[in-house]
């Protein structure tokens, strides 16, 4: 069945599941309205000022090149993971506090990492002038350079007085090394360093972001670090305002190696693709041994498709091809390959793009059965931007998979179809989710189900209950998804709430950027390193 | 309590330990002899195991006296008359299915606006809570609100590795070898402190931002005012089950026995030494697919959700539970066991009877996804379900033990009992009346 695309598609409102089931965080359950990141508007706007606590990974990253003599630093257990927002990022400034937690772990890191730079395996290197003329002098020299990297700007003098000074009187009722030590304490738990700002100062009608906060913001957006050595130079002069100046850094840092580790960071958030890793099949023994390299040939996916093809979300959506190690490729069934990271066509009826990946198939789904419901919903939340649902109250799990006998989808329609309560929110997903059937729980594809013939067929609602679109299997459910705007709109919102992190609600600062990447101008890649000549990107709100 | 007197219990404890065979005795005469409310303190553990429990396998057929012989509750035999079970309770507010998890201890839907209950009784007895949790959100997906339970202002991570809850647990409370650097501590909380109240004048009407940082800066102070720790043993606990760990990945799912063990390990001797008198140990997360058949388990190599708390079948619920058998065996064996010992501040009686260890989940029962007190019809039978909530303990002689007690309310009356157990006593809960449950208080 060819796909029939409706117009209205683009425009398909939010469906409010309420009504005859009760479900929490419905009307008056006290929540906030949550954003619509699909959302878009006549021209970008900017959000308002902010400051963004660093995630887990930016305060090491940080310390790491603010004391590179340390190497890799062994204290990440301190600092614990951040809570994944609703969006699904774990970088939302609205959420990134410092609560009784978030000091207790700061502190408790500090004082591991000063502790190890002041010992006397590293005292040497950290701080050559310890040795010869362990002053007060000395003690600014490390203010001065270790201060710098933390803040993301040179400290001022009266900064730069509190450390010296405070390492004094430690060191009047110790030694020097115990000065140094708690002066380094003392950096690592500031705010300036703890704290990205966003803040700027007022200039009219709206707030400038300073020449540091944009070289920061640059840095931390696109690799999760501290500006580097080229960034730091061009805060002289101003010339980051220029947007051209920070188009080319923002290309230039998504090639380094961080810059892809950056990427990858948003497509786990957004897609999910690594929950497959704490899934468990049990009635497929060996699938314990793949789920690691289901990860990696995603990763090699997007790499392809984003890095190397300059792909937008179309290309994400319908490349028809994977990469693949021997252990995974025998696993899919397509044979022997060669390496550990052989390109190989899909066949004709396996499926296209990112949703055709195992590991996307396989965490979507439940432990024995594919699941139509989380598949569906992935879609509808992830590519659609439609608002999470919660489960409704006393609602009977679906009924034991019973192979050879009925289908998963025939379980899924006599559970949720057929029953007009369960129906009234399962209609807008698992129609979507049957287009997956010919692909098991554990990602692999089956012309069958069990001996019985699978319907893969499917459709899309709008909140009128007319058929926007109708597929037949994932292909091209796949291509429907990447010929409709709102796909696209979806992707392109969730990507600038990410790296603007969480824009403090604004979901519409990127709208020119959003365009090319909607009419194919631009790729993903691309559309990321234009996030940064977006006018949130140098001022906000006042 | 003078220091000499405090000493002279540590003294009597130790002997009493030194005895071995002895003490045992000595608590179980004691218990018979003694029924008044203590002065010494109450701790108050909280044991949370997801996705409900099996009904059929779980409950006292009746209200009355307590006897432990339910599949899922046989491993609390020993402590038979120190164990309470409660039937009827219900979500509060609307709470619902798995994301209950977020009601179970604030008491409301999506945790409402208040702290949870642990929190709310360690301010009102001037002390800490301290959160475990054993592989409580997955590595893979990170901590989400499938894995909100403890909100201490904001949602509180648990601590995942037992080896960090020990070291949080009993190092503040271990004198400092050589230079003693708490001054120095306190000169450099004292400097952030004010930097973050400079950069907080600063930032004149953003309200938000401002927010942000009074937060901070009470953390800040509120870590320059934590002192040592009480700490009513002499020296530092030996900790086996810990070292059985050693530094394995705690987020590993093939290593959850052995982490689950460590933290009820720690969680007992920070509970008989008082250096943390409010502990609650989260059990994996809702929706957790977590693998059942690791080394020392319950050898069921399913995953929880999925493939046990969703099972309608006869095979399948037995499964699921002897898994959360499980938990009440490791409780019983690590934590309850270790807990019958004369309480060092008050030895004429036991930890246990000075403690209150509540265990909870989000729903009632998994299959149904239901957080309610009503009838499920499991193999076409019908019974009565209910939030599967379990007291154990004396809790200082404030509580009834020994009971199956009916209560069809909601369960922030549960919460409000454990805080009257701990000598915490609450008349609201969240601006929301609250009351005790009659039939546990003594």
């Amino acid at each position: 069945m060819m796909s029939r695309i409706g117009g209205l598609l683009a425009a398909l409102t939010l469906v409010s599941c309420t009504g005859a089931i009760d479900r929490p965080g419905g009307e008056g359950s006290g929540e906030e309205e949550k954003p619509d990141h699909a959302l878009r508007c006549e021209e970008s706007r900017i959000g308002p000022p902010l400051l963004r606590r660093l995630t887990a990974g930016e305060l090491l990253a940080t310390i790491e090149q603010a004391i590179p003599e340390l190497g890799e630093l062994p204290v990440a257990a301190s600092l614990g993971a951040d809570p994944v927002s609703e969006s699904g990022f774990a970088n939302n400034a609205s959420e990134l506090l410092v609560g009784a937690q978030t000091a207790r772990e700061m502190l408790a890191t500090a004082e591991t990492v000063a502790t190890l730079a002041t010992s006397d395996a590293f005292m040497s290197a950290v701080l050559p002038c310890a040795a010869e003329q362990p002053d007060a002098a000395c003690i600014g020299s490390l203010v001065d350079r270790v201060g710098l990297k933390l803040f993301r700007r040179p400290l001022s003098a009266e900064e730069r007085t509190r450390y010296v000074e405070l390492a004094a009187s430690v060191e009047q009722q110790s030694d020097f090394a115990t000065g140094a030590k708690w002066a380094l304490v003392a950096l690592l738990q500031s705010p300036n360093f703890v704290y990205r700002s966003e803040i700027g100062i007022v200039a009219g009608g709206e707030r400038e972001l300073e020449p540091w906060e944009i070289a920061s913001a640059l840095s931390y957006n696109y690799t999760g670090g501290p500006p580097d050595t080229e960034l730091a130079a061009l805060v002289e002069g101003d010339a980051l305002r220029d947007p051209e100046v920070r188009l080319a850094q923002a290309r230039r840092l998504l090639q380094t190696d961080a810059g892809h580790e950056k990427v990858f960071e948003f497509f786990r958030g957004w897609s999910g693709y690594q929950q497959v890793v704490g899934t468990v099949k049990n009635d497929v023994p060996n699938f314990s041994d793949v789920k690691v390299s289901m990860v990696r040939e995603t990763e090699r996916f997007i790499e392809s498709v984003v890095y190397e093809q300059a792909g937008g979300v179309h290309e994400l959506l319908t490349a028809d091809f994977t990469s693949l190690d021997s252990q995974l490729a025998e696993f899919y069934g397509y044979g022997a390959v060669v390496g550990e990271a052989e390109v190989v066509q899909r066949p004709a009826q396996w499926g296209v793009g990112l949703l055709a990946q195992g590991s996307m198939l396989a965490g979507y789904a439940h432990e024995n059965s594919s699941s139509p419901t989380m598949r569906g919903l992935m879609v509808y939340e992830r590519l659609q931007c439609k608002q999470k649902l919660s489960a409704p109250a006393n609602i009977p799990n679906i009924g034991v998979p019973d192979p050879g006998t009925t289908t998963t989808r025939q379980r899924y329609e006599d559970s949720h179809a057929a029953s007009p309560a369960c129906n009234f929110c399962h209609q807008f997903f698992d129609p979507i989710g049957f287009a997956f059937e010919n692909f098991d729980a554990t990602g692999r594809f089956r012309s069958d189900e069990s001996g019985l013939p699978i319907d893969a067929s499917g459709n899309i609602l709008n909140a009128n209950l007319e058929v926007l679109a109708e597929f037949d299997g994932i292909t091209d459910l796949a291509h429907t998804l990447a010929d409709t705007p709102l796909t696209t709109d979806c992707v392109s919102g969730l990507a600038a709430t990410w790296s603007f992190g969480g824009a403090g609600g604004q979901t519409c600062v990127a709208e020119e950027a959003r365009d090319s990447l909607l009419t194919g101008e631009i790729g993903i890649l691309e559309y990321l390193a234009q996030l940064s000549v977006a006018p949130h990107f140098t001022a906000r709100t006042k | 309590m003078s220091r000499s007197t405090n000493l002279l219990r540590r003294r009597t404890f130790l002997k009493a330990i030194g005895l071995g065979l002895a003490a045992p005795l000595a608590v179980k005469m004691s218990r018979l002899a003694v029924a008044a409310t203590t002065d010494a303190y109450t701790r108050l553990f909280i044991y949370y195991v997801p996705h409900g429990s099996p009904v059929e396998y779980f409950g006292p057929a009746q209200a009355g006296a307590f006897s432990a012989d339910s599949t899922i509750l046989a491993p609390l035999a020993p402590f038979a008359g120190q164990t309470n079970v409660v039937r009827g309770l219900g979500m509060n507010d609307g709470a619902t299915n798995h994301a209950a998890i977020r009601a179970t201890l604030t008491g409301f839907n999506e945790g409402g606006s208040g702290d949870s209950i642990d929190k709310i009784i360690a301010d009102q007895l001037g002390r800490q809570a301290y959160a475990m949790g054993t592989i409580p959100y997955a590595a893979s997906a990170g901590f989400s609100s499938d894995s909100f339970l403890v909100k201490h202002g904001q949602w509180l991570r648990p601590t995942e590795d037992p080896n960090k809850a020990a070291s949080d647990l009993f190092a503040a409370s271990e004198p400092s070898e050589g230079v003693d650097e708490t001054a120095f501590r306190q000169a450099a909380l004292g400097l952030t402190e004010t930097e973050v109240d400079g950069m907080q004048q600063a930032l004149s009407g953003l309200t938000k931002e401002k927010n942000k940082l009074q937060l901070h800066l009470e953390s800040i102070q509120a870590l320059k005012a934590s002192g040592p720790s009480v700490n009513l043993c002499e020296g530092a606990p030996s900790f086996s089950k810990l070292a059985a760990l050693g530094s394995a990945d705690v987020m590993d799912q093939a290593n959850f026995g052995k982490v689950l063990d460590a933290h009820l390990e720690v969680a007992a001797s920070a509970m008989i030494c008082g250096t943390a008198p409010i502990l609650t140990l989260q059990n994996l997360w809702v929706n957790s697919g977590l693998n059942f058949g690791f080394a020392g388990g319950p050898g069921i190599a399913k995953g929880h959700h999925d493939g046990l708390s969703h099972s309608w079948d006869v095979a399948g619920r037995q499964e699921f539970a002897q898994v959360q058998r499980y938990f009440y065996e490791r409780l019983a064996t690590v934590l309850l066991t270790a807990l019958d010992v004369p309480d060092p501040g008050d030895p004429s009686r036991s930890v246990l009877d000075n403690s209150l260890i509540y265990v909870c989940s989000e729903v009632s029962d998994g299959a149904n996804h239901n957080s309610n007190a009503g009838p499920v019809y499991i193999a076409g039978t019908e019974y009565q379900n209910y939030l599967p909530c379990v007291t154990i303990g004396g809790a200082g002689g404030r509580l009834h033990t020994g009971r199956v007690v009916d209560a069809y309310v909601p369960h922030t009356d549960m919460l409000a009992t454990l805080a009257y157990g701990v000598g915490a006593p609450l008349s609201s809960i969240g601006g929301q009346s609250v009351s005790t449950i009659g039939g546990l208080i003594s």
